[in-house]
């Protein structure tokens, strides 16, 4: 049986930011990542040597830089965690598929982000993914569209696409945005924290020079999209500002709406959330240092709400350091002298956000005003029009109406459709969304067969020491 | 609408490798041998190969479904490798011998 | 937030899980004006931990007048089904092709044998007993790693969640009749009847049906009577979708017409903990297996648990608690749901508990007999 100080859940940035401060302590660290391969989203792909290919530079140095130094024992790859208990014993399962459980002294949890789930008619199609997924593609695969590619929705990630497949010969053959024009207008308490970060600023204007510059259509203000086509996407639909409708051709439709926290982890373990209006999602409720509501659990980085990918890495060596002072490897004033800089550096990179947020509202991802066939739940085929009617008959919560309409009881558990159903009963009952919350996280995190779980009595007998 | 072993007129993969190389991996999908190379995933492969109407068929609807996430949390995926059904794709890494076999259901529950 | 006026009904019925919910439903069949109170999700809501099962098997092994109801309940679930569906077009998934309880072990068969006969007696249900090559003829691979099984003809099984739904549609087509987010704070005995305080607004009525469940307990206090409930943690399992195979559920083990296999059987004296716990699930998942080896491969999608309500000899309370306010409690809200549509209701309806209901008296626990105090408003 495996108890270090340490266990961390997600080996991206902010996970691996965390495990090398705390090993640098002294502490006994596992990590455990679900993919194939550490780098979570951001540096995706960083640990593949031919991802050099694809010269996207900046980060990928960083990144590759990080997996070397986080690498050592106790780093699982393609290892899930599908049970946590509250005091922090994780059970999980390795590759070869049998399970293990690993009992640490504190966990901290850095499950990161996932798109925002975009429920609009015809999302459901074969050749429909989100922008993520192509950045995945092209930085661990270095694959790109092999077709018309048309990017449809908003936020800096998808022009950060755009500019992505641009400079790798693969310009995208039309870009649908819906990020509103309210948002372009600055707001008076944003613009000063903006200034202070000009380098992020201008990477953002210097995104939409070079699109301008290129020959992928470029369509602002859209509004009303759906997506059309038999047996796979064929074609994308939507409303431009002046009210025209327009049709363009598309063998692969990248959609985009911003990114949430991926908290399943959290929530499965009841820590406190609170709703956040600015960046509309839930944020599990932590500490300065990234403790939540349950002692010795800690959480950091995009799990914990979004505010870039640099205050993310902060948080990890924050909690790292607070961690470590709490199992005594160093004292508080060693701890407050180390974080004195990354908590400065992600005060600033906090204060930045609300300008990102004022210019990308969801737009796409607004299910309540979705059709009433508009599919909603993709796992179990629950449409908008069936929630409704299962509010009106008495599900006033989402888990009543889980339990009415089977939405959120298929192999996903609701990360495709936790926060429209949300939407759509704040929209049906007049309450708001942080009232209405999202329905209870249930092990196991995801499916796994019952042979495998059966036999762990005997990996079971071997944990209790 | 039947399993297809070969391209038809409207096969169209969605992706395809920047830098083409030999692929020192073989993998058998539905009896066809696909060249892989050493980092990539099921659903990676997949996608530059087959026409995305002919990845899966959803349980529930019958209807066509491929990947939309390539990053475990949708679920669309959702593949049989080597005998264990509805794998995340987009999860296993490719291993030189690994069969898979896409989930169509023809009147049996997947 | 606007305050709203205050209703006034002829009964309100608190709590809108699967034993509130038959209840209010056969009061408005009776043609009675009522209110269904319903807490809503955050509710305990046992009913969300039902297995399903429409069953007697087995009921009333520590009060043997719980047999003869149990059986009766069986027996009426099919008109009630019957009814329902076409009002509300919400299929209830009702099967009845018979169930199982297997035992593992010898011992235990022989005691289940003695057990069913000693009801057989008493209420006249039949049974049969089962080997593994009898078995399998409606739930293909089972072990022959069994000792055997007891089927009951008569019993089955139907899908509680979709019952809940069913009734609160029903309910919910008489305006004003369901109220949600409705939480009983408090209940007052007044001169005219009941006056019952909720974050939805307050109730004025004759009279009051406590089915609440656990919720009972602090609702029976207002009344100045104590119950000898308690709460026993049940944990489910529910897999993926699989090919239509089990013809008939088991205790523990049932195919649902979706094709998802539900696993439990578990009891825990745990308190108010609705947590999941790996060794339950691992001890669940083991003896699935053991029974079903098919089931190896299939993959489990979610757990999740329930608290029963459990009165000391497992079987219902029916009682008039206080003048006009009638406590309905049990811990099978599927078996017994068409039977508490339809003659429960009906006796709340007529305002007395006949003969018929004399056994499941909370006089019966002597010693958790409960102070007479009613309060007077």
């Amino acid at each position: 049986m495996s108890a270090p100080d340490l266990l961390i859940i997600g080996g991206g940035s902010t996970g691996l930011s965390a495990s090398i401060v705390a090993r640098e302590l002294g502490l006994s660290v596992e990590l455990l990542d679900e993919r194939p391969a550490l780098g979570g989203n951001y540096f995706a792909g960083a640990g593949n040597p031919s991802a050099g290919k694809t010269k996207l530079g900046e980060g990928y140095a960083q990144g590759a830089d990080l997996l070397r130094k986080a690498n050592g024992p106790g780093m699982r790859n393609g290892a899930f965690a599908w049970q946590i208990e509250p005091d922090g014993k994780t059970y999980f399962i390795d590759p070869a598929g049998k399970v293990g459980s690993i009992s640490p002294r504190r966990l901290l949890i850095a499950t990161g982000a996932q798109e925002r789930p975009v429920p609009i008619a015809g999302a459901l199609l074969p050749g429909v993914m989100y922008a993520g997924a192509a950045q995945l593609m092209l930085k661990t695969f270095g694959s790109i569209p092999a077709g018309r590619a048309v990017l449809v929705g908003s936020g800096p990630l998808l022009l950060l696409l755009a500019k992505q497949l641009l400079s790798q010969g693969a310009a995208p053959a039309a870009m649908i945005e819906t990020t509103p024009r309210a948002g372009l207008l600055m707001t008076a308490t944003s613009l000063p924290a903006a200034l202070k970060v000009p380098a992020l600023l201008s990477e953002g204007l210097g995104f939409r020079s070079a699109l301008k510059k290129s020959a992928m259509a470029w369509h602002r203000q859209a509004s009303g999209v759906f997506i059309s086509g038999r047996d796979k996407a064929q074609s994308v639909t939507f409303t431009d500002r002046h009210g025209q409708h327009h049709t363009i051709m598309a063998d692969l439709i990248l959609l985009h709406d911003g990114v949430i926290p991926n908290d399943h982890v959290a929530r499965q373990l009841k820590c406190k959330e609170t709703w956040n209006p600015g960046q509309h999602c839930f944020n599990t409720t932590v500490d300065q240092w990234g403790e939540t509501s349950r002692k010795g659990i800690f959480a950091a980085g995009d799990c914990t709400g979004i505010w870039g990918v640099e205050a993310a890495r902060m948080s990890g060596e924050i909690a790292a350091l607070e961690i470590a002072r709490q199992l005594g490897f160093i004292n508080a004033d060693e701890r407050d002298r180390r974080a004195a800089e990354p908590l400065r550096q992600r005060a600033r990179q906090v204060a930045f956000r609300p300008f990102v947020e004022t210019h990308f509202p969801p737009t796409l991802a607004r299910a309540a005003f979705a059709a009433n066939d508009t599919v909603i739940c993709r796992c179990e085929m629950v449409t908008a029009g069936e929630i409704r009617l299962a509010v009106r008959q008495g599900a006033s919560g989402p888990d009543q109406l889980k339990s009415f309409t089977r939405c959120g009881m298929g192999p996903c558990q609701g990360r495709s459709c936790a926060m429209a159903v949300a939407e759509i009963i704040a929209s049906e009952t007049g309450r708001s969304i942080g009232e209405i919350g999202r329905h209870d996280i249930r092990a196991p995190l995801k499916p796994l067969p019952l042979g495998q779980i059966a036999t762990a009595r005997d990996a079971a007998e071997e944990i209790v020491a | 609408m039947t399993l297809q072993k070969k391209p038809a007129s409207s096969h169209f993969p969605l992706y395809r490798l920047l830098v083409d190389g030999p692929g020192e991996i073989v993998v058998d999908l539905d009896g066809e041998q696909l060249a892989a190379h050493p980092h990539e995933t099921v659903a990676s492969v997949m996608l530059r190969h087959i026409d995305p109407s002919q990845y899966r068929r959803s349980a529930v609807s019958g209807e066509p479904r491929a990947p939309l996430c390539m990053m475990g949390v949708c679920f669309e995926c959702l593949v049989e490798i080597d005998g264990q059904k509805n794998q995340q794709a987009c999860f296993v890494r490719v291993r030189s011998g690994m069969t898979i076999r896409r989930q169509f259901p023809r009147g049996e529950r997947q | 937030m606007t305050s709203r006026p205050e209703i006034g009904v002829e009964i309100a019925v608190i709590g809108g899980g699967l034993v509130g919910a038959a209840v209010a439903y056969g009061l408005i069949k009776k043609g009675l004006s009522i209110v269904l109170l319903d807490e809503g999700d955050s509710a305990i809501r046992a009913s969300r931990g039902n297995f399903g099962l429409v069953c007697a098997a087995g009921k009333g092994d520590k009060l043997e007048n719980y047999a003869p109801w149990a059986l009766q309940g069986v027996h009426v679930w099919a008109e009630f089904a019957k009814n329902l569906i076409a009002e509300t077009g919400i299929d209830l998934e009702l099967e009845q092709n018979g169930g199982f309880v297997f035992c593992a072990e010898p011992p235990a068969l022989k005691e289940r044998i003695e057990m069913m006969e000693r009801l057989r007696r008493k209420s006249g249900l039949d049974f049969e007993v089962m080997q593994p090559a009898e078995i399998a003829r409606l739930m293909p691979g089972v072990s022959s790693n069994v000792a055997g099984a007891i089927f009951c003809e008569i019993d089955g099984a139907a899908n509680p969640l979709k019952l809940l739904r069913a009734l609160h549609a029903a309910i919910s087509a008489t305006e004003g009749a369901l109220r949600r987010d409705a939480r009983a704070e408090r209940i007052e005995r007044t001169s005219g009847g009941y006056r019952i305080t909720t974050p939805a607004g307050v109730v004025t009525s004759e009279k009051v049906v406590l089915a609440a469940g656990l919720g009972n307990l602090g609702l029976a206090k207002w009344l100045g009577v104590r119950l000898p409930i308690k709460p026993m943690r049940g944990q489910i399992l529910v897999t993926e979708r699989y090919e239509p195979v089990l013809k008939a559920p088991s205790e523990h083990v049932r195919q649902t017409m979706d094709g998802t296999f539900l696993l439990g059987g578990s009891w825990e004296d745990v308190g108010y903990d609705t947590s999941t716990t790996f060794e339950v699930t691992r001890d669940i998942a083991a003896r699935a297996v053991r029974y079903f080896p098919f089931l190896e491969k299939v993959r489990l999608v979610r757990t999740w648990s329930a608290l029963r309500i459990l009165a000391p000899d497992n079987a219902p309370i029916y009682e008039e608690i206080a003048p006009g306010a009638f406590l309905v409690t049990c811990h099978s809200g599927v078996s017994l749901a068409a039977i508490h549509a339809g003659k429960v209701a009906g006796w709340i309806a007529d305002g007395a508990l006949p003969d018929e209901a004399a056994p499941f008296a909370l006089s019966r626990f002597e010693s958790s007999l409960p102070e007479r105090e009613v309060a007077y408003g």
